[in-house]
């Protein structure tokens, strides 16, 4: 084959190789992801709007309970690293009481990421994670989803807080459903970046797990003795 | 050798104050992303598509990078480079993050018998094959750094300045790149022809 070389043949040449269309069905595909986006995204911000479940910064929220359980000697020695911070608070207690357990762990760039328990109501999806670095440095989860069993991505939105204890830290995070959708398992979380505890660097990765949690009446702030109902039709 | 002109934005999508108006009402309200995604998903396809993700590939990556876009919208900021440099740089990372779990491939020439255009004949579409099967296996064979600016010139519809931008190098060096790039496929060219 031949082809006219001077510069501006060329070059349309080019243009019409690289003038790929999108097939139809590809473009279903990503009309669909990104509607459910714009509806994730829309359903966040009200939700923010309407008022945080936990208000204050997810760091320092834990980070505060951890210290309060350490003050009032309500760390349970052995367990996790969230046996130990969510037994000092009611809040997260009645959350990690009523989760699956998982534990699950995932290795990648230098950071151990470890599912430990999940759970899913019509709202959220909760995920309760852990982060070890290689080199021992307190880390956080930096960006993550969830997306469910027919490909909606559930953002994190109302994370109930990190916390460092012995160079581990953990998150406990409720990520929003949006609204008008009932999730559905298995969900896959996706972690993208872990930071460090101080949040000054983050560092991109791949942690993926796969969970299956069933969906249960939804999680509101209560006391630790709280009864677990069955699910919701 | 001036690159033309012509083909500096191929996709017609340099309004960067249209882009930027529609950044700003989008981070405002999420729905005000639709437009966006509306005139930029088909030069982030072709990008992506160009790089060497086959379609599903790409279909994945695209919607991921306007997952990404959306959700990062507040970071986007008018009066820089543009809302297209912006959103192919996102497209950019997510194909070589893809590419770091799997190894992607040059365009696939298998692949490119389907990519006829709505109302060709089939004699022009079976030319039109030829030419794209035989440039798409030239340009396969240039550094990975030429293939990524030709796409992002030619799929992307970018300018050197625009280009400069998401590959991080000075509009001086990006031009010489895309010089350097187009006179080694038409020297392949003439050597394959």
């Amino acid at each position: 084959m031949t082809l006219d070389t001077s510069d501006s043949n060329f070059e349309a040449a080019l243009g019409r190789s690289f003038s790929i269309p999108v097939p139809l069905g590809s473009r279903d595909v990503i009309d669909r992801r990104v509607e459910v986006a714009i509806a994730s995204e829309t359903a966040r911000r009200a939700s923010r709007i309407r008022g945080r479940r936990f208000p204050m910064p997810a760091r320092l929220l834990l980070g505060g309970v951890a210290a309060a359980a350490l003050l009032t000697g309500t760390v349970v020695a052995g367990g996790t690293i969230f046996s130990q911070l969510i037994g000092g608070a009611p809040l997260m207690e009645n959350v990690w009481d009523r989760a699956t357990e998982i534990n699950q762990s995932r290795t990648d760039a230098g950071y151990t990421i470890h599912l430990e328990r999940a759970a899913a109501d019509r709202e959220h999806v909760w995920v309760i994670a852990s982060v070890t670095a290689a080199s021992g440095a307190a880390s956080d989860i930096g960006r993550m989803r969830v997306i469910d069993a027919n490909g909606v991505v559930i953002r994190p939105g109302t994370c109930a807080g990190t916390g460092d204890v012995r160079g581990a830290s953990a998150v406990l995070c409720g990520c929003n459903v949006p609204a008008g959708i009932t999730p559905r398992g298995p969900f896959t979380l996706e972690v993208t970046s872990v930071t460090t505890a101080a949040g000054e660097t983050e560092t991109p990765g791949h942690w993926t797990f796969t969970f299956d949690v069933p969906l249960t009446s939804p999680f509101h702030p209560g006391p630790a003795t709280a009864t677990v109902r069955p699910d919701v039709p | 050798m001036e690159l033309s002109q012509q083909i500096a934005s191929p996709l017609d999508l340099a309004d960067t104050p249209l882009d930027d108006r529609l950044a700003l009402e989008a981070q405002a309200d999420p729905k005000a992303f639709a437009p966006l995604y509306e005139r930029h998903m088909l030069r982030v396809y072709r990008y992506l598509r160009a790089r060497g993700a086959n379609e599903d590939d790409a279909a994945e990556l695209a919607a991921l990078t306007f997952e990404r876009a959306l959700s990062h919208i507040d970071r986007y900021r008018p009066g820089g480079s543009g809302f297209g440099p912006w959103l192919l740089r996102i497209a950019r990372n997510a194909f070589i993050d893809a590419g770091r779990r799997q190894r992607n491939r040059p365009l696939g020439l298998d692949e490119v018998s389907g990519l006829t255009a709505p109302g060709q004949s089939p004699e022009d579409a079976a030319i039109a094959t030829e030419e794209r099967r035989w440039i798409l296996s030239l340009v396969a064979r240039l550094p990975d750094i030429q293939r990524d600016a030709l796409a992002l010139r030619f799929a992307g519809g970018l300018s050197s300045r625009e280009i400069a931008t998401v590959i991080g190098k000075s509009e001086a060096a990006t031009k010489k790149l895309l010089t350097r790039s187009l006179a080694t496929l038409k020297e392949a060219s003439r050597n394959d022809a």
